[in-house]
Protein backbone atom coordinates (compact mmCIF):
# COMPACT_ATOMS: atom_id res chain seq x y z
CA UNK A 1 0.00 0.00 0.00
CA UNK A 2 3.04 2.13 -0.51
CA UNK A 3 1.37 4.12 -3.66
CA UNK A 4 -1.28 4.55 -1.46
CA UNK A 5 -0.07 6.16 1.48
CA UNK A 6 2.04 8.26 0.32
CA UNK A 7 -1.14 9.71 -1.82
CA UNK A 8 -2.76 10.12 1.44
CA UNK A 9 -0.42 12.24 3.20
CA UNK A 10 0.61 13.93 -0.51
CA UNK A 11 -3.12 14.76 -0.82
CA UNK A 12 -3.44 15.81 2.63
CA UNK A 13 -0.31 18.08 2.80
CA UNK A 14 -1.88 19.74 -0.36
CA UNK A 15 -4.98 20.24 1.30
CA UNK A 16 -3.52 21.91 4.11
CA UNK A 17 -1.00 23.76 2.58
CA UNK A 18 1.72 22.35 4.16
CA UNK A 19 6.02 21.95 3.40
CA UNK A 20 7.42 18.74 4.24
CA UNK A 21 9.06 20.41 6.83
CA UNK A 22 6.20 21.31 8.02
CA UNK A 23 4.87 18.01 8.39
CA UNK A 24 8.33 16.79 9.82
CA UNK A 25 7.78 19.21 12.41
CA UNK A 26 3.58 17.77 13.43
CA UNK A 27 4.99 14.51 13.35
CA UNK A 28 7.97 14.60 15.65
CA UNK A 29 4.82 16.46 17.75
CA UNK A 30 2.87 13.49 17.83
CA UNK A 31 5.85 10.93 18.48
CA UNK A 32 7.34 10.56 15.30
CA UNK A 33 10.83 10.32 15.23
CA UNK A 34 11.53 10.94 11.56
CA UNK A 35 14.49 12.90 10.01
CA UNK A 36 13.10 15.68 7.39
CA UNK A 37 14.76 13.46 4.87
CA UNK A 38 12.72 10.29 6.17
CA UNK A 39 9.14 12.07 5.84
CA UNK A 40 10.38 13.39 2.19
CA UNK A 41 11.28 10.30 1.39
CA UNK A 42 7.22 9.05 2.48
CA UNK A 43 5.73 12.04 0.91
CA UNK A 44 7.56 11.09 -2.31
CA UNK A 45 7.11 7.42 -2.51
CA UNK A 46 10.67 7.39 -2.46
CA UNK A 47 10.82 4.41 1.02
CA UNK A 48 7.26 2.24 1.76
CA UNK A 49 5.58 3.67 5.06
CA UNK A 50 5.58 0.79 8.03
CA UNK A 51 1.97 1.11 9.45
CA UNK A 52 3.09 2.96 12.39
CA UNK A 53 4.97 5.50 10.30
CA UNK A 54 1.87 6.01 8.01
CA UNK A 55 -0.47 6.31 11.35
CA UNK A 56 2.08 8.82 12.82
CA UNK A 57 2.20 11.16 9.47
CA UNK A 58 -1.66 10.93 9.05
CA UNK A 59 -2.13 11.59 12.53
CA UNK A 60 -0.15 14.61 12.36
CA UNK A 61 -2.03 16.01 9.53
CA UNK A 62 -5.45 14.94 10.85
CA UNK A 63 -4.68 16.91 13.94
CA UNK A 64 -4.29 20.03 12.00
CA UNK A 65 -7.77 19.77 10.24
CA UNK A 66 -9.21 19.39 13.92
CA UNK A 67 -8.06 22.65 14.32
CA UNK A 68 -10.04 23.71 10.62
CA UNK A 69 -13.12 21.94 11.68
CA UNK A 70 -12.60 19.07 9.42
CA UNK A 71 -12.93 15.20 11.10
CA UNK A 72 -10.27 13.41 10.05
CA UNK A 73 -9.81 13.01 7.02
CA UNK A 74 -7.14 11.26 6.07
CA UNK A 75 -7.22 7.45 6.07
CA UNK A 76 -4.96 5.31 8.72
CA UNK A 77 -3.11 2.54 7.53
CA UNK A 78 -6.10 0.15 8.49
CA UNK A 79 -8.64 1.96 6.66
CA UNK A 80 -6.39 2.29 3.76
CA UNK A 81 -7.68 0.23 0.40
CA UNK A 82 -5.72 -2.28 -1.22
CA UNK A 83 -6.99 -2.21 -4.35
CA UNK A 84 -6.21 2.08 -4.80
CA UNK A 85 -2.48 0.89 -4.06
CA UNK B 1 37.22 60.62 -1.24
CA UNK B 2 33.31 60.57 -0.59
CA UNK B 3 31.85 57.31 -1.42
CA UNK B 4 29.04 57.32 -4.17
CA UNK B 5 25.73 56.50 -3.08
CA UNK B 6 26.12 52.82 -4.78
CA UNK B 7 29.28 52.01 -2.96
CA UNK B 8 27.91 53.22 0.18
CA UNK B 9 24.67 51.21 -0.04
CA UNK B 10 26.48 48.31 -1.41
CA UNK B 11 29.17 48.34 1.56
CA UNK B 12 26.21 48.77 3.84
CA UNK B 13 24.31 45.83 2.21
CA UNK B 14 27.24 43.57 2.64
CA UNK B 15 27.22 44.29 6.35
CA UNK B 16 24.12 42.78 6.80
CA UNK B 17 23.57 40.26 9.62
CA UNK B 18 20.25 38.80 8.45
CA UNK B 19 19.58 37.88 12.31
CA UNK B 20 19.66 41.56 13.55
CA UNK B 21 16.19 41.74 12.42
CA UNK B 22 13.18 40.19 11.43
CA UNK B 23 12.69 39.01 7.30
CA UNK B 24 10.31 42.18 7.38
CA UNK B 25 12.93 45.02 8.66
CA UNK B 26 16.02 43.26 6.47
CA UNK B 27 14.05 44.03 3.24
CA UNK B 28 12.98 47.21 4.09
CA UNK B 29 16.96 47.90 4.61
CA UNK B 30 17.58 46.94 1.28
CA UNK B 31 14.67 48.90 -0.16
CA UNK B 32 15.78 52.12 1.59
CA UNK B 33 19.71 50.87 0.40
CA UNK B 34 18.43 50.92 -3.02
CA UNK B 35 16.95 54.17 -3.41
CA UNK B 36 20.15 55.53 -1.70
CA UNK B 37 21.98 53.63 -4.56
CA UNK B 38 19.78 54.83 -7.50
CA UNK B 39 19.00 58.21 -6.90
CA UNK B 40 16.61 58.51 -9.88
CA UNK B 41 14.22 56.50 -7.60
CA UNK B 42 11.26 58.37 -5.58
CA UNK B 43 10.11 55.20 -4.21
CA UNK B 44 10.95 51.02 -4.05
CA UNK B 45 9.31 48.21 -3.09
CA UNK B 46 10.05 44.46 -3.17
CA UNK B 47 7.00 41.42 -4.68
CA UNK B 48 7.53 38.75 -3.69
CA UNK B 49 4.73 35.84 -3.43
CA UNK B 50 3.16 36.03 0.63
CA UNK B 51 1.09 32.82 1.74
CA UNK B 52 0.97 31.66 -2.11
CA UNK B 53 0.44 35.04 -3.57
CA UNK B 54 2.13 38.07 -4.96
CA UNK B 55 1.90 41.10 -3.43
CA UNK B 56 4.42 44.01 -2.37
CA UNK B 57 5.98 42.73 0.53
CA UNK B 58 7.69 45.64 1.92
CA UNK B 59 8.17 49.29 0.47
CA UNK B 60 9.53 52.86 1.32
CA UNK B 61 6.73 54.74 0.80
CA UNK B 62 3.05 53.43 1.16
CA UNK B 63 2.57 54.77 -2.42
CA UNK B 64 4.34 51.57 -3.85
CA UNK B 65 2.03 49.15 -3.00
CA UNK B 66 -1.04 50.98 -4.18
CA UNK B 67 0.55 51.35 -7.35
CA UNK B 68 1.39 47.76 -7.14
CA UNK B 69 -2.04 46.82 -6.04
CA UNK B 70 -3.18 47.27 -9.63
CA UNK B 71 -1.29 44.54 -11.17
CA UNK B 72 -2.00 42.32 -8.73
CA UNK B 73 -5.55 42.46 -9.57
CA UNK B 74 -5.17 42.66 -13.21
CA UNK B 75 -2.82 39.52 -13.13
CA UNK B 76 -0.07 41.43 -15.24
CA UNK B 77 2.48 44.39 -14.80
CA UNK B 78 6.26 45.25 -14.83
CA UNK B 79 7.12 43.39 -11.20
CA UNK B 80 5.41 40.37 -12.18
CA UNK B 81 7.19 39.95 -15.25
CA UNK B 82 10.14 40.68 -13.79
CA UNK B 83 9.68 37.87 -11.27
CA UNK B 84 8.48 35.31 -13.82
CA UNK B 85 10.91 36.03 -16.70
CA UNK B 86 13.65 36.93 -14.59
CA UNK B 87 14.49 39.94 -16.48
CA UNK B 88 14.63 43.60 -16.17
CA UNK B 89 11.44 45.08 -17.08
CA UNK B 90 10.94 48.91 -17.68
CA UNK B 91 8.39 51.55 -18.59
CA UNK B 92 10.08 54.79 -19.79
CA UNK B 93 6.63 56.51 -19.66
CA UNK B 94 3.78 55.57 -17.65
CA UNK B 95 1.21 58.06 -19.59
CA UNK B 96 2.22 56.27 -22.72
CA UNK B 97 0.51 53.12 -24.57
CA UNK B 98 1.77 49.91 -23.76
CA UNK B 99 1.24 46.77 -22.05
CA UNK B 100 -0.69 47.03 -18.55
CA UNK B 101 -2.71 49.83 -18.64
CA UNK B 102 -4.43 49.43 -15.12
CA UNK B 103 -0.55 49.56 -14.12
CA UNK B 104 0.01 52.21 -16.41
CA UNK B 105 -2.81 54.13 -15.45
CA UNK B 106 -2.19 53.48 -11.75
CA UNK B 107 0.92 54.59 -11.56
CA UNK B 108 0.55 57.88 -13.42
CA UNK B 109 -2.43 58.71 -11.10
CA UNK B 110 0.51 58.27 -7.90
CA UNK B 111 2.55 60.75 -9.95
CA UNK B 112 5.11 57.96 -11.13
CA UNK B 113 5.86 58.24 -14.90
CA UNK B 114 8.56 55.85 -14.89
CA UNK B 115 9.24 52.35 -13.07
CA UNK B 116 12.02 49.98 -13.46
CA UNK B 117 11.56 46.05 -12.24
CA UNK B 118 14.45 44.12 -11.17
CA UNK B 119 14.53 40.50 -10.76
CA UNK B 120 15.93 39.16 -7.22
CA UNK B 121 17.59 35.46 -8.58
CA UNK B 122 19.11 33.44 -6.47
CA UNK B 123 20.63 30.20 -7.81
CA UNK B 124 18.38 30.70 -11.01
CA UNK B 125 15.31 30.59 -9.32
CA UNK B 126 13.56 34.36 -8.65
CA UNK B 127 12.71 35.08 -4.99
CA UNK B 128 11.30 38.65 -5.51
CA UNK B 129 11.50 41.36 -7.45
CA UNK B 130 12.94 45.00 -6.91
CA UNK B 131 10.54 47.86 -8.34
CA UNK B 132 11.82 51.32 -8.80
CA UNK B 133 9.55 54.22 -9.51
CA UNK B 134 10.29 57.66 -10.41
CA UNK B 135 8.50 60.74 -10.66
CA UNK B 136 10.12 61.90 -14.00
CA UNK B 137 9.37 60.06 -17.24
CA UNK B 138 12.19 58.36 -18.87
CA UNK B 139 13.64 58.65 -15.24
CA UNK B 140 16.17 56.00 -15.70
CA UNK B 141 19.02 56.34 -17.51
CA UNK B 142 21.92 53.66 -18.46
CA UNK B 143 23.76 54.28 -15.53
CA UNK B 144 20.85 53.64 -13.47
CA UNK B 145 20.14 50.27 -14.39
CA UNK B 146 23.39 49.48 -13.86
CA UNK B 147 23.55 50.44 -10.60
CA UNK B 148 20.30 49.01 -9.79
CA UNK B 149 21.12 45.54 -11.84
CA UNK B 150 24.42 45.40 -9.52
CA UNK B 151 22.71 46.03 -6.34
CA UNK B 152 19.53 43.79 -7.19
CA UNK B 153 22.09 40.95 -7.81
CA UNK B 154 23.60 41.39 -4.07
CA UNK B 155 20.34 42.31 -2.65
CA UNK B 156 19.01 38.68 -3.98
CA UNK B 157 21.86 37.66 -1.77
CA UNK B 158 20.89 39.00 1.15
CA UNK B 159 17.39 38.09 0.83
CA UNK B 160 18.11 34.37 0.27
CA UNK B 161 20.01 34.47 3.50
CA UNK B 162 17.67 36.15 5.56
CA UNK B 163 14.88 33.69 4.47
CA UNK B 164 17.21 30.89 5.50
CA UNK B 165 18.22 32.11 8.37
CA UNK B 166 14.67 33.13 9.89
CA UNK B 167 13.31 29.64 8.04
CA UNK B 168 15.70 27.96 10.39
CA UNK B 169 14.93 30.13 13.40
CA UNK B 170 11.01 29.25 12.84
CA UNK B 171 12.12 25.35 12.48
CA UNK B 172 13.72 26.01 15.77
CA UNK B 173 10.61 27.52 17.48
CA UNK B 174 8.43 25.07 15.43
CA UNK B 175 10.60 21.73 16.97
CA UNK B 176 10.33 23.29 20.49
CA UNK B 177 7.12 23.31 20.55
CA UNK B 178 6.81 19.80 18.82
CA UNK B 179 8.80 17.98 21.86
CA UNK B 180 6.52 19.64 24.45
CA UNK B 181 3.10 18.34 22.77
CA UNK B 182 5.01 14.92 22.18
CA UNK B 183 5.45 14.65 26.27
CA UNK B 184 2.18 14.53 26.77
CA UNK B 185 1.44 11.93 24.28
CA UNK B 186 4.77 9.43 25.25
CA UNK B 187 3.26 9.46 28.77
CA UNK B 188 0.26 8.53 27.61
CA UNK B 189 1.67 5.61 25.53
CA UNK B 190 3.25 4.92 28.89
CA UNK B 191 -0.23 4.92 30.51
CA UNK B 192 -2.08 2.47 28.10
CA UNK B 193 0.95 0.48 27.54
CA UNK B 194 0.69 -0.33 31.04
CA UNK B 195 -2.96 -0.28 31.86
CA UNK B 196 -3.77 -2.58 28.52
CA UNK B 197 -0.25 -4.89 28.50
CA UNK B 198 0.17 -3.56 24.38
CA UNK B 199 3.49 -2.58 22.98
CA UNK B 200 4.05 1.49 21.63
CA UNK B 201 2.44 0.95 18.08
CA UNK B 202 -1.10 -0.36 19.57
CA UNK B 203 -0.89 2.30 22.78
CA UNK B 204 -0.64 4.90 19.47
CA UNK B 205 -3.26 2.69 17.40
CA UNK B 206 -5.72 3.60 20.65
CA UNK B 207 -5.12 7.16 20.79
CA UNK B 208 -5.46 7.58 17.17
CA UNK B 209 -8.71 6.03 17.54
CA UNK B 210 -9.96 7.77 20.08
CA UNK B 211 -9.07 11.05 18.56
CA UNK B 212 -11.05 10.00 15.20
CA UNK B 213 -13.61 8.87 17.25
CA UNK B 214 -14.17 12.17 19.56
CA UNK B 215 -12.93 14.18 16.48
CA UNK B 216 -10.58 15.72 18.85
CA UNK B 217 -6.62 16.11 18.78
CA UNK B 218 -4.09 13.33 19.42
CA UNK B 219 -2.55 15.88 22.03
CA UNK B 220 -5.68 16.21 23.60
CA UNK B 221 -6.77 12.64 23.93
CA UNK B 222 -3.13 12.13 25.40
CA UNK B 223 -3.43 15.05 27.78
CA UNK B 224 -7.15 13.62 29.53
CA UNK B 225 -5.80 10.11 30.14
CA UNK B 226 -2.36 11.12 31.71
CA UNK B 227 -5.07 13.05 34.08
CA UNK B 228 -7.03 10.68 34.60
CA UNK B 229 -4.15 8.01 35.68
CA UNK B 230 -2.75 11.43 37.82
CA UNK B 231 -5.97 11.60 39.87
CA UNK B 232 -6.11 7.60 39.90
CA UNK B 233 -3.08 6.92 41.16
CA UNK B 234 -3.71 10.25 44.48
CA UNK B 235 -7.76 8.67 44.77
CA UNK B 236 -6.10 4.54 44.54
CA UNK B 237 -7.37 2.07 42.04
CA UNK B 238 -10.93 2.52 40.70
CA UNK B 239 -12.56 0.41 37.81
CA UNK B 240 -11.29 -1.62 35.21
CA UNK B 241 -11.99 1.15 32.08
CA UNK B 242 -8.38 2.37 30.95
CA UNK B 243 -7.56 5.72 31.98
CA UNK B 244 -9.82 8.38 30.10
CA UNK B 245 -10.05 6.58 26.86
Amino acid sequence: MTTASSAVIRSGLQRLGWTVSDLWIAAVSVGGSFSRQDVEDLTTGGRAATPIEHDILVAALNDRFVDLGTNHPLATWSDLRPSTA
Amino acid sequence: MAESPLTASLAALSRFFVGDGNLEETLERVTRLTVEAVPAADLCGITMPVEGRQRTAVFTDETAPEIDQAQYDSGGGPCLQAFDTQRVVEIASTTEPGPWPEFRRAAADHGIHSTLSLPLVVDKAPVGALNLYSSRPRGFGGADRETATLFASQAAIVLANAQAYWDARDMSAGLSEAMTHRAVIEQAKGVLMGAQGCDEDKAFEILVRASQRENIKLRDVARRIVDTAIARDRTGPGPDQPAGI
